[in-house]
């Protein structure tokens, strides 16, 4: 499958000092709705500015869609639609002023089609963007970026503000956008539902470099769940411990496959579930691996 | 498409567009008022220079004091039109976008950031010279008002503080605003720097400007030169061979000086009401290049900087 957005050894420092990522390689499949997470000051939003041109790469390189936006940013901007974690939208122009002036800063911006989705959540065209609730004000973001008929579509963050149903809401809008148009999306968020609900693609950055980066069912298949912390901290499997919502230790194996083991050696641990494998992933990203390990509940 | 553009523009800067074109339409429609009723009603034959107290004088005497102090206060104030036109209006043009994020969501629907930078810039500098020189132009007219019977297009009279001057310093000062938003990135430092960048900018321009007219000055002769030709503040001494020198160089030509021992005639020198136009035209073609000088520096960070 083709890789529309790619990294070859990125790394960005800033204030020539503080690395926000280092050494990052991923791809991103044409056609797949990849989700991005990693704790707070993982990089996320860094990688993702990187890719429209809006930060230069310390070292390293990166690719969207064929173009290296560091070298021409317009030809990469072109290719993009980007939906920020704060639509920022022109408080004292309506919503159909938002698109009229996308129609005068982008050549072929779909008007219609961007009013379109607009329309389909209710939001009246005549109101002020300072009207507009937060929900509303990143819907007119995804449906500006929609509009410019990108075929990659870098959302950062844009669902950490809005309530649940706002949150539904969008998602729908993008995946269905997606699937009928045949873009490629690159989702930054810390809510795994949504992940679950959108996704089919999984980037877990942390330490400043990529921890996991698989498809959401591979994630599923390779990773179960022990209680314990770190007691299987001699074998290559542990990825990382953390606690559970009752504060007991848990740890996440990653194992080769599905169905590792045989009768003689049932599967230890239960099937993870995509927050275990996110978390377990994050945790292994702060934790170090040398720490003493302590022993797994049988 | 610009236009639309440069409505959305005006829509995006609405509050400030609507302040400015406020004060000038306040300012045109007041100073038509006054000079309108000073006019027909024979007032202003008792304002200026050389007064003729007459019945009308005594008879209007109340309503007449108040329309001259009116005048004057506006006349004062046109005079500080160009730093506010030029703060009110550069100042959020770039830094607010930024400030706020709407550069963010501009950049990544535009991927020429020239062409957004154009429908902003344009549009607000236009409406900043339009006013300025409406604003210049009822100053032309106050003055004509204090200065019955002078020819204004050949005279120094309230020099830098009406006519064309105005347009091009409020042209500079929205420059500095639009290049140091673009620099900084938020609106109240942006407001303090552009405030004393745009100001020191303007006195460098006139000191510069003076240094070079005080190489230029010739002898003062004319009726009323001390008025309406351009003095250099300092007298001269007339050198046998035609040079004007100050005292400080004379003592140095003719040491015999220091003890009273010369002969040359002390003048007034300057700049004659003659070259006023010459002069305007060239001091605004000075603001007007460091104007585009700012603007291209503006346009550069902003297709180099960060989004915010």
């Amino acid at each position: 499958m083709t890789a529309v957005l790619e990294a070859h050894g990125f790394g960005k420092r800033y204030r020539r000092r503080t690395w926000a990522l280092r050494g990052v390689d991923l791809t991103v499949p044409e056609g797949s709705i990849t989700a991005l997470v990693g704790p707070n000051g993982s990089g996320k939003s860094t990688l993702i500015r990187t890719w429209i041109g809006f930060e230069r790469p310390t070292e390293g390189r990166l690719v969207t869609g064929g173009i290296d936006p560091g070298a021409d940013r317009a030809a990469a901007v072109a290719k993009v639609g980007y939906v920020p974690q704060s639509p920022s939208l022109y408080g004292s122009l309506t919503v159909a002023e938002h698109i009229t002036l996308a129609t005068t800063l982008r050549e072929g911006f779909d008007a219609q089609l961007s009013a379109h989705y607009i329309e389909r959540l209710s939001i009246p065209l005549t109101a002020l963007a300072s009207e507009l609730s937060g929900g509303e004000q990143a819907q007119v973001g995804l449906a500006l970026a929609l509009g410019t008929r990108a075929r990659i579509l870098l959302l950062d963050e844009p669902l950490a503000s809005l309530d649940p149903l706002a949150r539904r809401e969008f998602l729908h809008v993008l995946v269905d956008a997606v699937r009928s148009e045949g873009h490629t999306a690159l989702l930054s968020s810390h809510v795994i539902t949504d992940i679950e609900q959108a996704c089919d693609r999984l980037i877990v950055l942390g330490k400043g470099h990529t921890l996991l980066d698989l498809s959401i069912s591979e994630a599923l298949a390779h990773h179960r769940v022990v209680d314990g912390a770190t007691a299987l901290a001699s074998t290559d499997g542990l990825v990382g411990s953390f606690p559970s919502p009752g504060g007991d230790p848990l740890s996440l194996i990653r194992v080769p496959s599905a169905q590792p083991l045989t009768v003689d050696a049932p599967p230890i641990g239960r099937p993870a579930t995509l927050e275990e494998v996110v978390i377990g992933h994050m945790a292994a990203g702060r934790i170090r691996r040398t720490a003493p390990a302590v022993e797994v509940a049988a | 498409m610009m236009l639309t553009a440069t409505r959305l523009t005006y829509r995006i800067n609405r509050f400030e567009v609507r302040a400015i074109l406020a004060a000038t339409i306040v300012s045109v429609l007041v100073t038509a008022v006054i000079l309108g009723w000073i006019r027909s009603s024979g007032y202003a034959q008792c304002v200026g220079g050389d007064v003729q107290m007459s019945t009308v004088c005594f008879e209007q005497e109340d309503i007449g004091r108040w329309a001259t102090r009116i005048a004057g206060m506006s006349l004062q104030l046109a005079g500080a039109f160009p730093l506010l036109a030029g703060l009110l209006l550069g100042v959020p043009l770039v830094a607010r976008e930024l400030d706020k994020g709407t550069a963010r969501l501009a950049w990544s629907l535009g991927p020429s950031r020239g062409r957004w930078y154009i429908q902003r810039v344009v549009p607000i500098l236009v409406l900043v010279v339009l006013t300025a020189l409406t604003i210049g132009l009822v100053a032309e007219q106050l003055t004509a008002l204090f200065n019955p019977g002078v020819d204004l297009s050949n005279s120094f009279v309230s020099f830098r503080g009406r006519g064309l001057l105005l347009a091009t310093s409020a042209l500079l000062v929205g420059s500095v605003s639009v290049a140091v938003g673009a620099v900084v990135g938020r609106q109240i430092p942006t407001l303090v720097l552009a405030l004393l960048l745009g100001g020191l900018t303007l006195l460098a321009i006139g000191e510069v400007d003076r240094k070079l007219l005080a190489s230029e000055a010739v002898p003062l002769t004319g009726e009323n030169y001390y008025t309406h030709d351009l003095t250099m503040g300092e007298g001269r001494f007339q050198l046998p061979d035609g040079r004007l020198v100050t005292w400080d160089e004379l003592v140095v030509i003719e040491p015999a000086a220091m003890n009273g021992e010369f002969n040359y005639p002390f003048v007034d020198s300057g700049i004659p009401r003659t070259r006023y136009q010459e002069i305007v035209g060239r001091e605004g073609v000075v603001q007007v290049v460091l104007s585009l000088g700012f603007l291209a520096v503006g346009a550069v960070v902003v297709s180099r900087r960060r989004p915010g």
